[in-house]
């Protein structure tokens, strides 16, 4: 039987971070991020690079014979958005692909029990 | 030139390093059958220990019907390249309590720290919900019968068996039977649980304290 391993997918509206570690957080196994495949900065959130940074997480995953995987997805959280960017749901679709047997997907966005005021002031952001 | 020269010696040694690399076995606690729970991996048997590993008790138990509740196990002790863990604490999935809580209904949150049997401090977080708005009073009255049927269970349990009990249906169901007098409801839950290991944290007090002197 493979190992297991624990996928954290932190996507956020810039960008989008993976890291690979053991069951128990303790060791990182592999890591990636849409910055690392694109040149351009405004393209590190994007599902294709997303789609790209798995491509060398799962790499690193087989060299290791990390087999099954269990996904936890985040946004940013707290007072900025609770909705993942757009780079999530081409990772967890790559990571599927990939033939990486995902076990659980999970979000675990931190959700504060009330904490402090969104930045932006009282009449929000004026674009 | 010796800048290129320290940085391929340090990839070296990042390599090395992941080649002693051992992985061990994590097996959850006796009460849960020493269930595989996965694997982790360090260079020495040391390292490990304090580590915090997840399981979900529906892979523990087999039961599909309790995915929502996720077990915590410590890492206390290493034999060969197994290791054996003991009992942290459990929480029941987010969505899961979203689901339950509505409007038009009392949601009753209580938080209370228990002895053992064997006289281990667990704090636990049951959680009733009623199917109406109701008053004040009859929340605080549901609350400390609740908080008093744990208190009493947990005294009369060693942990491996509280922990059991606990996650079990047998807890819901004696619970309704304390609760049904004074508002009837089938949503009895426990939302948390955390084990208080006081006694470690006495202990590196005094290992603290033990250093700054020497």
């Amino acid at each position: 039987m493979g190992k297991m391993g624990v996928v954290h997918i932190f996507a956020s509206q810039n960008n989008t971070i993976i890291t690979v570690t053991d069951i128990t957080g303790a060791e990182t196994l592999a890591k990636a991020s849409g910055g690392m495949v694109v040149k351009a900065d405004r393209d590190e959130s994007s599902p294709y690079a997303a789609m790209k940074a798995v491509d060398i997480i799962v790499e690193k995953l087989k060299e290791k014979d990390v087999t099954d995987v269990v996904i936890k997805v985040r946004a940013p959280g707290g007072s900025k958005s609770h909705n993942p960017g757009p780079g999530a749901q081409a990772a967890i679709r790559a990571i599927a692909r990939a033939g990486l047997k995902i076990l659980q997907i999970e979000d675990v966005t931190p959700i504060p029990h009330d904490g402090t005021k969104k930045k932006g002031g009282k009449r929000g952001r004026r674009v | 030139m010796s800048k290129e020269k320290a940085a391929r010696i340090a990839a070296k040694k990042v390599k090395d390093k992941w080649k002693s690399k051992i992985w061990y076995t994590i097996l959850a606690t006796e009460s849960f059958g020493k269930k595989e729970i996965g694997s982790t991996p360090a260079s020495e048997p040391g390292e490990i220990i304090g580590r915090i590993s997840e399981a979900y008790l529906s892979n523990l138990t087999g039961d599909f019907k309790l995915s929502h509740v996720k077990v915590y196990f410590r890492i206390n002790k290493v034999e060969g390249d197994k290791a054996y863990t003991e009992f942290e604490g459990h929480e029941i999935n987010q969505d899961y309590i979203r689901r339950l809580v509505r409007r038009r209904k009392t949601r009753i949150d209580s938080v209370i720290d228990v002895v053992t049997a064997d006289g281990v401090k667990i704090r636990l977080k049951p959680l009733i919900i009623l199917d109406r708005k109701v008053i004040k009073n009859v929340e605080t009255n549901i609350r400390n019968a609740i908080n008093e049927f744990l208190k009493e269970k947990a005294s009369s349990l060693p942990l491996d068996q509280l922990v059991v009990y606990m996650l079990s249906t047998n807890y819901p169901n004696d619970a309704y039977e304390k609760i049904k007098n004074i508002y009837p409801t089938r949503k009895i839950e426990l939302r948390k649980s955390e084990v208080l290991r006081e006694k470690n944290k006495q202990e590196t007090i005094e290992e603290a304290q033990a250093e700054a002197e020497v």
